[in-house]
């Protein structure tokens, strides 16, 4: 049984999984029947390393327009070699309607000649018209592009960028219908504002000082990841199940949600957040079941200050569905202040709570921590784990020590439950 | 599995059926045709362990491969014509054009000047 006695369809069929432009260079070769079938592929996509070794005449951009033009219908391309402005706007001026995913490594970080071209190269994406998904690397978006509205467009991803507010807000609204934006690596925002009626994932990234201000206005909205602001305003979230909020340059000043009675996971990171911004976003998550809080200080100006007593009673009887919870270092000394385990009311329990891991770094207050530990398991009635990271010590050797032994010994008393990294 | 032999079901009536004629499929390629269709209907397996059965199914030589394909095609079976495509496609993958020609015993490999 030959190759050759396929029937045109089914090797046209076969062929189509080839998409690396490499091998569908040589299958071109293979004989006249096999080139008149990678007509018929859908996809095409060119590696970093795609034309290290240029062995004729041509270059990247007219070998992949040789390539694109001698597809019928190009619904998918994907280059992540270079290519020049001109290049892309001669392949798209091809495939630009049939295209529905496009993914370009687009490079114009660095070089000053190429960041004022004009049209640019995000102008010239305007021409896939089409798209239903669009992955950017390494851009520049300082002008607003030259686009019509992408109306199908609805995965939006952009990683390592430079951008200004103007821009990227313009090229947000040039894209209505998302539900899917990914802004990771990007610096250069100080104020983004993003209406999107159907957006159901938003993972925000922004380098810098921490200081910008987003709003976020999407009703659909389920999950949302943001590091890097410091008013973060989002009035609609019935929808909202994860949120995750991070700031490892600046400080997190005000949170603004609305209700998060759909809450399910909630993540607190950074270096320092206001004590009021805490609060709120403790007492609106009141039905979460997996926290996650690691946040080194709080404070409301730029001086670090350490965190207030937090209750132990009261933190777990205001989210009573808690069932897994990662708290860290100043956060988890917080929980461990003198009083709060004073008044514990013999009907208190903590239901839901099946893991937990704890990082500590410090010896002190040893005893109010391992009193907090023992607290844990004793009104924990369903704890399953428990997982005690102990980081770096810094006070004296003996009180370490002392602390460590302590651990060690309640380890060995609750063997089934506790384990230490 | 087999659109055809579905609509071969559907379209004679029933009293009628002794056999549905599957005149392009010789036996031996009929057997793990069924094979297949067994296994993928069987719910015994999960779908981790069904792609490893996937994978050493479709472990056999190309000849085989390409009577899979006919069969899967005039059967009309999609997911096992996608699994036999696909390895046939990743035997491609990777190699020039004189090592395909090779492969699959291709006599006429023609010259076009292509790049890379």
């Amino acid at each position: 049984m030959s190759i050759e006695l396929l029937p045109d369809g089914v090797l046209q069929f076969i062929l189509s999984h080839i998409n690396n432009g490499r091998d569908v260079a040589y299958c071109n070769c293979v004989s006249k029947r096999w080139k008149n079938s990678m007509a018929y592929i859908k996809s095409l996509y060119f590696t970093r390393n795609a034309f290290d070794n240029p062995s004729h005449n041509e270059n990247a951009d007219m070998i992949v327009k040789r390539m694109v033009s001698a597809v019928e219908r190009l619904e998918e391309l994907v280059v992540y070699c270079p290519f020049s402005q001109s290049g892309l706007a001669s392949w798209l001026s091809l495939a630009g309607p049939s295209l529905s995913h496009l993914e370009l490594r687009m490079d114009n970080l660095g070089d000053n000649t190429i960041r004022h071209e004009c049209p640019s190269k995000l102008d010239c994406v305007g021409a896939a018209m089409n798209l239903k998904t669009l992955k950017l690397w390494g851009v520049l978006i300082e002008c607003t592009p030259k686009w019509d509205v992408f109306h199908n467009l609805r995965i939006l991803e952009v990683v390592g960028a430079r951008l200004e507010d103007a821009a990227v807000n313009a090229v947000i609204q040039a894209c209505p219908n998302l539900t899917r934006l990914l802004l990771l690596g990007c610096e250069g925002v100080h104020s983004i504002s993003i209406n999107l009626p159907y957006l159901e994932q938003c993972k925000l990234d922004f380098y810098g000082l921490g200081n910008c201000t987003l709003t976020l206005i999407s009703p659909k909205i389920e999950s949302l990841e943001v590091q890097g602001c410091s008013v973060i305003k989002v009035p609609e979230t019935n929808h909202l199940k994860n949120l995750s909020i991070s700031n490892s340059g600046g400080r997190v000043y005000m949170v603004d949600f609305g209700n998060l009675e759909a809450l399910e996971f909630l993540s607190m990171r950074g270096i320092q957040w206001c004590w009021a911004a805490i609060c709120q976003m403790l007492k609106l998550a009141s039905d979460v079941k997996h926290l996650y809080m690691k946040v080194e200080f709080t404070g409301n100006y730029d001086a670090l200050q350490p965190f207030p007593e937090i209750d132990f009673v009261d933190f777990f009887n205001s989210h009573p569905k808690l069932r897994k919870f990662d708290i860290h270092g100043a956060m988890f000394a917080a929980l461990c202040q003198k009083n709060s385990l004073k008044h514990v009311d013999s009907e208190f329990v903590i239901p839901c709570l099946e893991e937990v891991y704890i990082t500590v770094r410090s010896p002190l207050n040893a005893e109010q921590k391992m009193s907090t530990l023992e607290s844990l398991l004793k009104y924990g009635k369903n704890l399953r784990t428990m997982v005690i990271k102990i980081l770096q010590m810094k006070g004296s050797h003996n009180s370490a020590d002392d602390f460590f032994d302590e651990i060690c010994r309640f380890r060995y008393m609750h063997r089934e439950i506790i384990r230490i990294e | 599995m087999s659109k055809t032999v579905k609509d071969a079901i559907e379209t004679i009536p029933t009293d009628e059926i002794n056999s549905i004629s599957l005149s392009l499929v010789r036996s031996e390629i009929l057997t793990k045709v069924i094979e297949y269709c067994k296994k993928h209907n069987s719910a015994q397996m999960s779908d981790v362990d069904l792609m490893d059965w996937d994978v050493e199914f479709a472990n056999v030589h190309y000849t085989t491969l390409f009577d899979l394909v006919l069969s899967a095609n005039y059967m009309n079976i999609n997911c096992l014509l996608d699994l036999v495509c696909g390895k046939i496609a990743d035997m491609i993958k990777g190699k020039t054009p004189g090592e395909i020609a090779k492969l699959f015993d291709i006599k006429d490999v023609s010259t076009y000047e292509e790049d890379n």
